[in-house]
């Protein structure tokens, strides 16, 4: 493989333009985070990095006192389900862009790690689609990708789910490229064993990765072995075997005393991670089995429906290479053009991109609390293969539009394609998790269907306005969904009065939040019981939806006092 | 590339593409614009309470629009929040956003119907109401009634996120019982029994036992499962005179659950 792409052009170039892409993608994730509550998790991950960081003001006094299995006990025991690389990132993030150079808030640099690893994942759409099939085709998915509604709003948080997806996509990139390059095997090997030190999925990548290797050799000795080319070469496993566990080990302190113990709990919290309520068609999902089509519908119904048609169309460009002669003949009419061909698997590793993560999620056993970010990993390749659909189109205005030079009419399909996109994912920030494409109705019709219309607690931010104005000096408020941390982030940031107090109880407290998901009701009933009200004080919507009740405690009537 | 002469009809389904997103961005700008605004609800709300006599149900179309209760706050009461049926319900008022309609009014004959912007006022007539002789959730504690729950009683959320205004027990191996005197014998005693949602993994525990006794004679009992269906249950009485009711509650294999019943001795239409 020449260091020109599909496009034959110069790689510099794509790295330019990607780079370009990824950083722009940053600066408006930057410019955008303070209208994000701060979700539940993200309480949890910001007092994990500054208690880790803490570690590190220790390594810096005295480096022996620690490295001692006490010390290291007290400052990584919190939050040891998932591995310490983000919760460090962010934290020196934080240390470095707020206190040390003051150029972002706290919650901004804390999150700002995530948004690099977002810019990073657009920027290596870009490249690989550039790389492989030519830059509109890049474009457009780095473009699709970033322009995805969830993964808008995944992007700009302090959680692993976004960087999990960049490393997840690194890897396969630097696995393919490795079938042909020892070098592009080191970096693979490397990237995975930081990968292994983002989130537990980069447990399933030698499986995946090993699977796809297999078929590329047996397809390679079938036609004819060296005779055919040269073999796919495997050092992405050799280096990955090397990489990975010292990387993990040698990244994350509270593994180094008692490891094997320590490790089997870490892989122990998430064999056995409770299935956290979820709603999917008026049903409350709380309990294996959970249904094989959720994630496959929740795709359907969360990402830009033109997205979704490109990508089908894009998968059938691909796959055709694959079928039978007859059939492709059959398809060939539809789509004239043959693509470049491609070495070494490549549609075989963009299928199993798409299908592995959405797969897994679907076996019935699986928890499926997470909305969509748990499958968020597939969302590049989908992404991928839209672009491949998006260019063919661009060729189809072209033959049409004759008179018009073929830039300028893709640059015009280009932009149609991605109108829609952009409008849903500017028009549902800040409500990320309650953005369902318009052709099922938007929220409204997710609503009517009894779909889950937010997690986490987030959407707190929205009704921060009203408190302000509304709650009385030292008053005290139930933030429901909203985790303790995250209130005290509000309270940091001067978001929220600092008078107005974090009421725990709810007896105690003067406003009540109900955060609105299905088994949510349970909470609000109390408040109901308690107070006699059913009305809320104000009600925060989303197209019209309703995400978060606010609820004002009845002033008691005072009793007669006896003469 | 594909050349104007090469084109051929399938290339046409091209076309599909650019209607989706014309779809798409048309939907995505008129979906918010459904939402109703202050004015629409404010004046909704006061076509309700011109028309809202005693007897009367209001309910919201689609039941999500919880705002709605912000400017229905004088005509939803808490008692009639927690229903387990409409049947004692002489008409229904139906607040219906774009044109959506209630469960509770299917199949109803519409008396009226007023159209502000984008919400519909609509009456029904439910077709005769049950006449109900004692309300065992008015009477819990002494009947004190007003626009709050009846004391003694509270809501409970039952296995499908509904709110139900109960007698709330907490089960246990021995029996629990609530007690009402001087009750009208001359009828049939109808209600409901349910039990708290609580999270799926937490759902243990075995059947609850709701027997009902009217002057320490036992007319009838009603078993209850989790995540069962929910099922009136229909005692006649048909008696002269006043006696005593009472509600006992067991359950042999007891786990953290709540339990409630709703009931009342009426004549007329059943639920």
């Amino acid at each position: 493989m020449k260091n020109v792409s599909a496009s034959g052009r110069s790689r510099k170039t794509d790295h330019a333009v990607g780079l370009a892409l990824g950083i722009a993608y940053v600066v408006i994730l930057v410019a955008t985070a303070s209208e994000i509550g701060f979700a539940r998790d993200e309480g949890f991950y910001f007092r994990a990095s500054r208690g880790y960081q803490k570690w590190f003001d220790v390594l810096g006094e005295d480096s022996s006192k620690a490295l001692e299995e006490k010390t290291v006990g007290r400052h990584w025991s919190y939050n040891h389900e998932h591995p310490a690389l983000m919760k460090i990132a962010f934290g020196f993030s934080e240390r470095i862009l707020h206190k040390k150079l003051d150029l972002m808030s706290p919650s901004t640099a804390l999150r700002f790690p995530g948004m690099l690893s977002a810019g990073l994942c657009v920027y290596l759409l870009f490249l690989w689609g550039s790389f492989a099939f030519g830059r509109r085709e890049g474009f457009f998915a780095a473009m699709a990708f970033a322009l995805m509604p969830r993964v808008f709003y995944h992007a700009h948080l302090c959680c692993f789910d976004v960087a999990m997806t960049a490393v997840w996509f690194l890897v396969f990139y630097l696995y393919w490229r490795s079938l042909a390059s020892w070098k592009f095997g080191l970096a693979a090997g490397v990237a995975f064993g930081f990968a292994l030190c983002v989130k537990l999925n980069a447990f399933f990548l030698p499986a995946v990765m090993g699977l796809h290797f297999i078929v590329v050799y047996v397809r390679w000795r079938r036609a004819g072995g060296k005779s055919s080319g040269p073999a796919p070469k495997p050092w992405a496993f050799v280096y990955g075997l090397i990489f990975g566990p010292l990387i993990f080990m040698a990244h994350w302190p509270w593994v180094w005393f008692s490891t094997f113990k320590r490790i089997g709990r870490y892989m122990g919290f998430h064999s056995h991670h409770p299935f956290y309520n979820t709603a999917y068609f008026g049903e409350n999902i709380v309990n294996a089995p959970t249904p094989v089509s959720y994630p496959f519908a929740m795709t359907l119904f969360t990402v830009p429906t033109v997205i979704i048609l490109l990508f089908a169309a894009g998968s059938l460009l691909r796959a055709r290479h694959h079928f039978p002669q007859r059939l492709e003949r059959v398809v060939e009419r539809f789509w004239k053009a043959r693509g470049p061909l491609l070495v070494h698997g490549h549609d075989l590793l963009t299928f199993i991109g798409v299908l592995f993560p959405i797969a897994l999620i679907a076996l019935p056993g699986v928890p499926v609390f997470g909305g969509t970010k748990h499958w968020m990993p597939a969302m590049p390749f989908l992404a991928l293969l839209a672009g491949v659909a998006a260019a063919r189109l661009m060729d189809v205005a072209s033959g049409v539009f004759v008179r018009i030079p073929a830039k300028v009419t893709g640059a015009v399909v280009l932009m149609v394609l991605l109108m829609a996109p952009l409008q849903q994912t500017v028009t549902s920030h800040p409500f990320g998790l309650a953005s369902y494409v318009p052709l099922m109705g938007g929220a409204r019709g997710a609503a009517s269907a009894g779909m889950l219309r937010q997690f986490w607690g987030y959407t707190t931010a929205g009704v921060i306005p009203w408190l302000n104005r509304n709650v009385q000096k030292g008053g005290g408020v139930w933030y429901h969904d909203t985790a303790r941390p995250s209130v005290s982030m509000f309270r940091e940031e001067g978001m929220i009065r600092r008078d107005i107090r974090n009421q725990l109880k709810l007896k105690s407290a003067h406003y009540a939040l109900v955060h609105h998901e299905l088994h949510m009701i349970r909470n609000e009933s109390w408040i109901w019981n308690l107070w006699k009200t059913i009305t809320p004080e104000y009600v925060l919507t989303y197209q019209g939806v309703p995400i978060v009740s606010v609820y004002k405690k009845p002033v008691a009537t005072p009793r007669r006092k006896l003469k | 590339m594909a050349q104007k002469g090469n084109l051929n009809r399938i290339h046409w389904l091209w076309l599909l593409v650019p209607a989706v997103v014309a779809a798409e961005v048309f939907l995505q700008w008129s979906i918010p614009r459904a939402d109703p605004s202050k004015e629409e609800w404010v004046e909704a709300a006061q076509a309700v309470i011109d028309q809202k006599q005693d007897g009367d149900l209001v309910v919201i179309a689609p039941s999500w629009a919880t705002q709605g209760r912000i400017y229905l706050k004088p005509v939803i009461a808490l008692r009639d929040f927690g229903r387990f049926e409409t049947s004692t319900y002489d008409r229904i008022i139906e607040v219906s956003l774009n044109g959506e309609r209630a469960p509770e009014t299917e199949g109803l004959a519409l008396e009226s119907e007023q159209d502000i912007g984008r919400i519909s006022v609509r009456r029904y007539r439910t077709g005769g109401s049950a006449k109900i002789l004692f309300d065992f959730l008015d009477q819990t504690y002494s009947g004190k009634k007003g626009r709050g729950r009846p004391r003694g009683t509270v809501i409970i959320i039952d296995h499908w996120f509904n709110p139900r205004l109960v007698v709330p027990f907490k089960p246990k191996k021995t029996p629990t019982s609530k007690t009402y005197k001087n009750v009208p014998l001359n009828g049939v005693i109808h209600g409901y029994a349910v039990i708290g949602y609580r999270e799926g993994r937490f759902n243990k525990g075995g059947p609850i036992k709701l027997e009902i006794f009217v002057d320490d004679e036992k007319v009838g009992e009603q078993m209850i499962n989790n995540f069962g269906p929910l099922e009136p249950f229909d005692i006649p009485i048909n008696r002269e005179g006043t006696g005593t009711v009472r509600f006992q509650v067991t359950s042999d294999s007891h786990f953290k659950r709540r339990f409630g019943f709703a009931a009342d001795m009426r004549v007329g239409a059943p639920g």
